[in-house]
């Protein structure tokens, strides 16, 4: 029987010794509604058979090298047919692309507690998978480095780390993000697995926090769920409809094959 | 106050007793009695502060109302109920939704009630309805149908049943209404029919004459307007001829300047008309409120040879005043420019400043297609007024403050300049020689792309002044406050807000230093600067708000622009719009590269015109280049990543003219003195 797993990771803060803010001082990036929203997606994903492949990562248990890990695990223990839930709920940041492959030159990151984890490295992750895996990743977080304008609802932050902090962060650690990049597998071509992102918004919009969760998480838990998980056209729609208009937020959902372009966000 | 139940009056005073028993009232819970002794007690109180929701009474008043409406409709007391939603109409900030469903439920019960009461409750609801009308953001529909609300509620004063109680209050409000709905002519007889109920020598015809006098002029009766306030002219003009205070008090409370104002703007708009007036200027409103008057010829002397002044003058019958250099004044009557246009151009321009709000719907050029739709009639003619003109300033007048003539098609093409009033047309402070160029850049932290503006900025023009840059952190009050005064040019890449109907409320978002909270320099700091060494102000900023208001209310050119001339800013260019990072930018990065190849006295709305026709047809590869070129010419770690980020961005959507759409250009614009000395930025 195909075998369903699950890895959900939340963060409420990350490490002020690695990041930074605005004007380059330490900043803890603290944020609301996320580590409620990975432990409602471990309980919800329950409820449709989904089997948690290890307890929710939150907070400082979010590290770059413990999700990394658990999907090298996932890999390891799935095989055609099986399907992969990872969901992220924290900021979402960019970085100077190190090898060209972002037609914009900024790689995009999950912002994990000790470090950034680059779109690459994911990918490599998920290029670990045997064909004929699904990975589901449900992302509540945004890459847009653009200005915060008025948040729409009184307490609301946006999940992205801001292009200054990104900038300041990215200066403040650069020998690591150096070999980060330089870490990276090159020429991945043999066909993997199949993975669909769930994202909170458009790439040039923010994704917002908020209590108990986050606007695009709460949506997704205020409407039903397909049982089999098989499409998920219909429950993100909902969700979609769920979101108030001011938030100017609009969830996305691709689909691509590992080993083709565009890489995962 | 109260303890256990029982009062205790010691060292309180008199309202807090009440206040007290009231509160007692209200646990035990009789519903009659609560009623009559609410409805005293909220008439005590609105006598002292005026306001049922804000000041003093913060908010105690509305609670006490929305009781008493609460306990009346329970023991079905009609009359009560009736004058409690009218004293909570007149005091309270009631919703329309609410404030329309409590006039369907009390309005009918006046055929029974007291004719005190049934007046006081038409009137207040009529009112109600009128400023709900008026609210900007109103669709023509919704307004015009809130305003046949609030005239049917009038007509029982006009003709009806209560028609010999009315009042030359309510005449005038009717008037009023009429007059929003298109039917000026239906407000004369009214206003005719109030001047009568006035006894000529009272101390209430002096308020009754400025009333009647400022609405015979809002709907175009000049000759009336003239007549009614001409009989409180030497008291008018007493007042407004003397220091006029605070800004605050001006704005906000009743000020005596209106009737000179009003009174002289009707003698203004009937030069052309009668001859007989002499008039040798423009009477007019000033931007600080108070009323001044302008030499014609003084203004004229003002223009280069090649500009053509244009003055707006807003009533119902519009009227635009043409001058030259040559002084060849002319008067022009703007044809079907009724206050529906202008409402019209008001809600679309409202629009456009504030479509990038979250939630707001719509585009800026879809709001500007409404706005050029709406004033095409209005303008008609205009082009060919200008056609030969090289340039035009603009002194719009009242609400017409909020339009972006710039972007207007009747005046396409050309450079153009905003003058907030003819007082300000006629002040050129001299400027001492030197200075520096001030740089202050991205305060609050979060515009990388303000701080790789400022760069751009040095990089063209640090060679010919004192660069002196503010970033981040240090971007303070007191720091802004001490390098300003010898600033030559000034340079703000941050956020701004910019308050049009209360100048005195607009800020530029600073930093607090060492702890990165946010501070404001407001523009009650402003109005104390003396600015005048300033030449060029460059307000590159995210103009990130215009408040609700009232379009009835607003009387005066404002904002931060505004402001800056008044202090002795020569030329400010500015922003209305929220303005997306890299656009405002380039467009700054090409302003300064225009002025300063001017070499000589550069003209500052032509070099804007020409900076943002670089910039709408620039190719994303160019605009990437520049900004990699910053990025190679900086020093600055941070500021060179942000440029390259600025690069990467727009070399992933290559396009031909990213900047093309309006929204991103079109939000800048010139305000002030036409010329800036280049020149006198060399290092000395």
């Amino acid at each position: 029987m195909a075998r369903r797993i699950g890895l959900y990771v939340g963060l409420g803060s990350v490490d002020s010794d690695h990041y930074r803010d605005n004007f380059g001082e330490p900043w803890s990036g603290l944020l609301r509604g996320t580590e409620n929203d990975a432990r409602a997606m471990s309980e919800l994903m329950t409820t449709l058979g989904v089997e948690a492949f290890a307890p929710a990562l939150l907070g400082e248990s979010a590290t770059s090298s413990a999700v990394l890990h658990h999907l090298a695990e996932m890999a390891a223990e799935t095989s055609p047919g099986d399907l992969v839930i990872v969901t992220f709920a924290g900021h979402g940041g960019q970085m100077e692309d190190g090898d060209g492959d972002e037609d914009d030159g900024l790689d995009e990151t999950w912002c994990l507690y000790d470090r950034q984890v680059i779109d690459d490295e994911l990918h490599d992750a998920y290029a670990r998978f045997a064909e004929g895996v699904r990975i589901v990743v449900i992302s509540d977080s945004c890459h847009s480095g653009s200005v915060t304008r008025l948040a729409p609802e009184s307490g609301a932050l946006p999940r992205s780390m801001s292009d200054g902090a990104s900038i300041h962060t990215r200066n403040a650690n650069e020998a690591l993000y150096r070999d980060v990049l330089a870490d990276r597998r090159r020429g991945e071509v043999r066909p993997g697995p199949t993975v669909e992102l769930l994202a909170a918004c458009q790439d040039d919009e923010l994704s917002w926090d908020d209590e108990p969760h986050g606007v695009f998480t709460a949506a997704l838990l205020a409407s039903p769920a397909p049982r089999d998980l098989s499409s998920l056209d219909e429950w993100l729609a909902t969700a979609a409809s769920l979101i108030k208009p001011s938030y100017n937020q609009h969830p996305r959902h691709s689909v691509y094959t590992v080993g083709a372009p565009p890489a995962p966000g | 106050v109260t303890s256990g139940g029982s009062t205790d009056t010691t060292g309180v005073s008199p309202l807090q007793v009440e206040l007290a028993r009231w509160a007692d009232l209200v646990r035990d819970g009789h519903a009659g009695t609560r009623v009559g002794f609410g409805l005293q007690l909220a008439e005590q109180i609105m006598r002292l502060t005026g306001d049922a929701t804000h000041g003093p009474s913060d908010g105690v008043t509305e609670s006490i109302l929305r009781q008493v409406v609460r306990d009346a409709r329970q023991i079905g007391d009609r009359n009560s109920l009736m004058v409690g939603v009218g004293l909570l109409l007149q005091a309270a900030d009631v919703p329309l939704e609410e404030g329309e469903a409590l006039i369907d439920e009390a309005v009918p019960g006046i055929a029974n009630a007291p004719v005190a009461t049934g007046r006081l409750l038409l009137i207040v609801a009529a009112e109600f309805l009128r400023t709900e009308a008026m609210r900007i953001g109103r669709s023509a529909d919704e307004r015009n149908r809130l305003l046949g609300r609030s005239l049917a509620l009038l007509q029982p004063l006009l003709e009806g049943s209560f028609e010999p109680f009315i009042e030359w209050q309510h005449l005038v409000l009717a008037a009023q209404v009429h007059n929003y709905l298109g039917e000026p002519r239906a407000a004369i007889p009214l206003l005719a029919r109030a001047t009568t109920l006035v006894d000529r020598g009272s101390n209430e015809w002096t308020k009754a004459a400025i009333e009647l006098g400022l609405t015979y002029n809002d709907i175009g009766a000049d000759r009336e307007a003239v007549e009614v306030l001409s009989q409180t002219l030497p008291m008018a003009l007493g007042n407004s001829l003397a220091p006029s205070g605070s800004p605050t008090s001006v704005h906000r409370g009743f000020d005596l300047s209106d009737v000179a104002s009003a009174l002289a703007e009707s003698l203004a708009s009937l030069r052309d008309a009668d001859a007989a007036f002499g008039v040798q200027g423009l009477a007019f409103i000033d931007d600080d409120g108070s009323a001044a008057f302008c030499d014609l010829s003084a203004m004229c002397a003002q223009l280069a040879d090649d500009e053509l002044g244009v003055l707006f003058c807003v009533n119902n019958a519009t009227t635009m005043f043409l001058f030259d250099r040559a002084e060849a004044l002319r008067v022009r009557r703007i044809p079907g420019a009724s206050v529906q246009t202008w409402l019209q151009t008001i809600d679309a321009a409202d629009w456009l400043q504030s479509s990038m709000k979250p939630g707001r719907t719509g585009t800026i050029p879809q709001a500007l297609e409404v706005l050029n739709d709406a004033l095409r009639g209005a303008l008609s003619g205009l082009a060919d007024e200008i056609d030969g003109y090289g340039s035009v300033v603009v002194i719009p007048h009242r609400t017409l403050a909020l339009l972006p003539f710039w972007l207007l098609d009747a005046f396409a093409g050309t450079p153009l300049r905003m003058v907030p009033s003819p007082r300000l047309l006629l002040s050129s402070p001299d400027r001492p020689a030197g200075g520096e160029l001030l740089s202050v850049a991205d305060p609050n932290g979060d515009l990388p792309a303000a701080r790789v503006e400022s760069e751009a900025v040095r990089q063209r023009a640090g060679s010919r002044f004192d660069y002196d840059g503010l970033a981040g952190r240090a971007c303070t009050v007191d720091a802004l406050l001490r390098e300003l005064p010898t600033a030559r040019w000034w340079h703000f890449a941050g956020h701004a807000r910019s308050d049009v109907a209360f100048p005195e409320n607009s800020v530029l978002r600073l930093s607090s230093g060492p702890d990165g909270d946010d501070d404001v320099l407001d523009g009650a700091t402003i109005l104390q600067q003396d600015l005048s060494r300033v030449a060029l102000a460059v307000l590159s900023a995210c103009s990130s708000g215009v408040p609700e208001m009232r379009i009835d209310s607003v009387t005066r050119l404002a904002g931060l622009a505004a402001l800056l001339l008044r202090q002795g800013v020569g030329t400010v260019v500015a922003t209305m719009w929220e303005v997306g990072d890299a656009a405002a930018a380039l467009i700054v990065d090409q302003l300064v590269a225009e002025l300063l190849d001017e070499g000589g006295e550069a003209d500052v709305p032509a070099c804007l015109q020409r900076a943002t026709e670089r910039v709408r047809t620039m190719a994303s590869s160019e605009a990437a280049a520049r900004f990699q070129q910053i990025a190679t010419d900086s020093v600055d770690g941070f500021v060179a990543a942000a440029a390259d980020r600025a690069a990467g961005r727009l070399l992933s959507h290559p396009g031909p003219a990213p900047f093309a759409s309006v929204e991103r250009w079109g939000a800048f614009f010139t305000a002030g003195a036409r010329y800036v000395d280049v020149r006198v930025g060399d290092r000395l």
